[in-house]
């Protein structure tokens, strides 16, 4: 199916969702269609090499997409209820360098920029299903764990999509990925609060990654393959990405979560367990070929299995809302190995990448100061991001890994913001400001920190306008300060009906 | 996550007068204490509510809502509300249980999130009712009264917060009708005592219940006010306890 045909029956598929909305019955069918129309541009402030990776003018554009997200949801009867979204999304990004960045494609579309449409979510529920108190969640779906707030060290069952992590459009922020499969989840009858829930999606699924990642893991690879080449007077050589070990798409390789959750002197709290997959690439074999006329490097990546005990809670001390999360990761015992084939014979070492296990945890707390309509106060400290993983002091050795960056070591971050509405509501000022630590003992060449004034103007109920600041400021070698040279603004506008 | 979405606290202000006797003679804390008894006389409730908001130009906004209502005589009620209308905040939901134990679910994120009771200070959706005006609990343990005035047909009472409570408004001056018990109107003082807000309801017989059929809460420093009116009102509809969880917090709601 192209393209155009996928749209044309996405959009039929919405038009006879709408045609079927009926009046609420007690158990008829109720089908309601609504969705959000959105603009989202940013534009850079200042001219850099964006870590090498985004080289712009001030000036430049740095994205811009149009999107139309469509929502459907319902019920089929009183116990069974079904949600779904599409998401089309036009990108114009993409320069005008050659003629074939002009020509349109040979339909009947006079388009030659991107357009993606995205299903989102398609799944439906089942109330009281085989005992009262239990449900269950059929299809394409995101289950999200932890109570911390933003960022959640336990919430591995969907992968994050990095592709659009640094698009800094707050809707693609650490968005996770849905996927396909099952969650039941029963209520205790002897304890509301208790609740607990099992989680099998049908098979691994990886994250999206930024355009050209393959290229910049070869880039990484031949800077250490050009230091050893050049140190024995052999000429540069040829560096190759290759994603090998990725888990086939069959019953053994499902992701398995399962929560269990309740409250305790008024403090909500959970325990998990995940068993999955990396979603991120790791390298298993790196070849150095020595051998030939000119050197190469070959690194093979893979997603091997992860499993994580998760423990979270939420709740207040005299007023102020806190919530802490930790996770327990603990790798798959595999080794990394290192060959290097040379006319004198092959050299080969093998460690473990990752510590077994590592730790990531979070804890933060909020209030509102009484101060106007109240001033919302929040502040949070994470260890370890996402991408980030706990290597050996052996990876390190041998792959220099043990760095802060994107896929880096566990580095530490402090954020915080502040948020005051005023005018009903009608206009919201936040600023945000994070704080990224790689080491203390060199601080000032460690640290990067983001400031981001942000405002949100609501004229009329239905839509919205966000403005926002971002400016980074720091060492470059850090995963933020790659950016210190990126400042942006952007603009948010939304419709909603 | 914006923190005006915290602003998602509601019980239905449903007064229901019962027989009450003669009221001569009676304290401060006596009236306000037949005042939350005739708050909480119902089992259970179920409404819809349509806000409308009005600044000082004479424009205006709307909110709908849908709420459900567990009525304890002992402790703090239950109550869940989700919001109909406008498109932007379609199914945000919030649950509130006694001891302060308040949910928030963010249908953008799909995702229940514990709210501390520092939100009580927030405005409601915009309006100019705070989560706290529609808070859960009962006034006397939260307020001592006395009688600063008496008419043939109100008593006027000077509230003063107790020590402890997190109540946001530290005096307010409170018309308590002496047929019904219901609160007509009420003026609340900020921290400087400088009037902040006043309150208006009115009331009509459901079920034989007196109910607030609707109430307009005016800032006076603002000069913005919020029409309140309720609609559908049930009372006693035999709401089971599962209905106060999470999970039909979640729940999306059907809109006529």
């Amino acid at each position: 199916m192209t393209r155009k045909t996928s749209l044309c029956f996405a959009v039929l598929l919405f038009v006879l969702a709408t045609l079927l909305q009926v009046p609420q019955g007690r158990a008829d069918p109720y089908v309601r269609l609504g969705g959000t129309v959105k603009l989202y541009t940013s534009v850079f402030t200042e001219s850099g090499e964006g870590a090498g990776l985004f080289p712009h003018e001030a000036g430049d554009f740095a994205l811009t997409r149009a999107e139309l997200w469509l929502k459907l949801n319902g019920y089929a009867s009183d116990n069974v209820s079904f949600r779904a979204r599409a998401d089309f999304i036009y990108t114009a990004d993409k320069g005008y360098d050659d003629f074939s960045d002009v020509e349109a494609g040979s339909g009947f579309s006079s388009e030659v920029q991107e357009f993606d449409i995205n299903f989102r979510e398609a799944s439906f529920k089942v109330m009281d299903i085989f005992v009262p108190g239990m449900d269950l969640i059929v299809g394409r779906q995101r289950t999200r764990w932890g109570t911390s707030d933003e960022y959640n060290v336990i919430d591995n069952l969907n992968p994050v999509d990095y592709a659009n992590l640094y698009s800094f459009d707050p809707d693609y922020f650490v968005r996770h990925e849905p996927m396909e499969g099952f969650t039941l989840e029963y209520l205790f009858p002897f304890d509301f609060d208790m609740k607990i829930q099992g989680v099998y999606f049908l098979s691994f699924k990886p994250s999206p990654l930024p355009a050209g990642f393959g290229g910049f893991l070869a880039l990484q690879q031949k800077q250490g393959l050009d230091e050893l080449t050049s140190s024995i007077g052999l000429p540069p050589g040829t560096s190759e990405a290759v994603l090998e070990d990725v888990p086939d798409y069959e019953l053994e390789n499902g992701v398995f979560g399962i929560r269990l959750s309740g409250n305790l002197l008024n403090f909500d709290w959970g325990l998990s367990y995940f068993r999955g997959f990396q979603t991120l690439p790791l390298p298993e074999t790196i070849v150095t070929d020595l051998t030939g006329e000119i050197p190469s490097i070959t690194g093979f990546y893979g997603y091997p299995r992860l499993d994580v005990f998760g423990f979270d809670l939420a709740g207040e001390i005299y007023s102020v809302g806190i919530w802490a999360e930790v996770g327990v990761y603990i790798p798959e015992n595999r080794d990394t190995v290192i060959l290097v084939q040379t006319p004198l014979g092959d050299m080969e070492d093998r460690f473990p990448l990752l510590d077994r296990p590592y730790t990531k945890f979070t804890v933060g707390l909020d209030y509102t100061f009484g101060i106007g309509e109240g001033l919302y106060w929040n502040v949070q400290f994470n260890r370890g991001f996402y991408d980030e993983f706990s290597y050996t002091e052996e990876a390190d050795e041998a792959l220099g890994v043990d760095q802060s960056g994107f896929l880096g070591k566990l580095d530490d971050y402090y954020l915080t913001f502040l948020e005051y509405s005023f005018l009903s509501d009608t206009v919201t000022v936040t600023m945000n400001f994070l704080l990224a630590v790689a080491g203390y003992s060199d601080f000032s060449s460690n640290n990067t920190w983001m400031l981001t004034p942000e405002i949100e103007y609501v004229p009329f109920d239905g839509m919205s306008i966000e403005v926002a600041y971002l400016t980074f400021n720091g060492a470059a070698s850090t995963k933020m300060g790659a950016f210190s040279d990126s400042d942006l603004v952007y603009v948010l506008m939304k419709a909603f009906f | 996550m914006k923190r005006k979405e915290y602003a998602v606290h509601l019980i239905i202000v449903l007064t229901v007068f019962l027989a009450a006797g003669p009221a001569n003679a009676l304290t401060g804390e006596e009236i306000l204490d037949k005042v939350d008894a005739v708050l909480s006389a119902p089992t259970d409730g179920t409404s819809t509510a349509r806000m409308t908001l009005e600044d000082k130009n004479g424009k205006t906004k709307e909110r709908s809502l849908k709420l459900w209502t567990r009525y304890f005589k002992d402790k703090d009620d239950w109550s869940l509300t989700k919001f109909v209308a406008p498109a932007e905040v379609r199914d945000l939901g919030f649950l509130s249980l006694a001891d302060d134990k308040m949910y928030l679910y963010l249908p953008a994120f799909d995702r229940v999130r514990r709210i501390a009771s520092h939100a009580r200070k927030e405005s409601f959706a915009g309006s100019d009712l705070s989560n706290d005006d529609l808070s859960t609990g009962r006034y006397v343990d939260h307020f001592s009264a006395e009688i600063k005035e008496e008419t043939d047909g109100e008593y006027v009472l000077q509230l003063t917060r107790k020590p402890g409570s997190n109540r946001i408004y530290p005096k307010s001056t409170v018309w308590v009708n002496k047929e019904n018990f219901t609160i007509p109107r009420m003026e609340l003082f900020d921290k400087n005592e400088k009037l902040w807000k006043t309150f208006e309801g009115e009331y009509e017989q459901v079920q034989g219940y007196w109910t607030m059929k609707s109430l307009t809460m005016t800032d006076v420093q603002k000069k913005h006010k919020t029409i309140m009116t309720m609609e559908d009102i049930e009372f006693d509809v035999g709401l089971d306890d599962k209905t106060f969880t999470q999970r039909y917090l979640k729940r999306r709601v059907k809109v006529d």
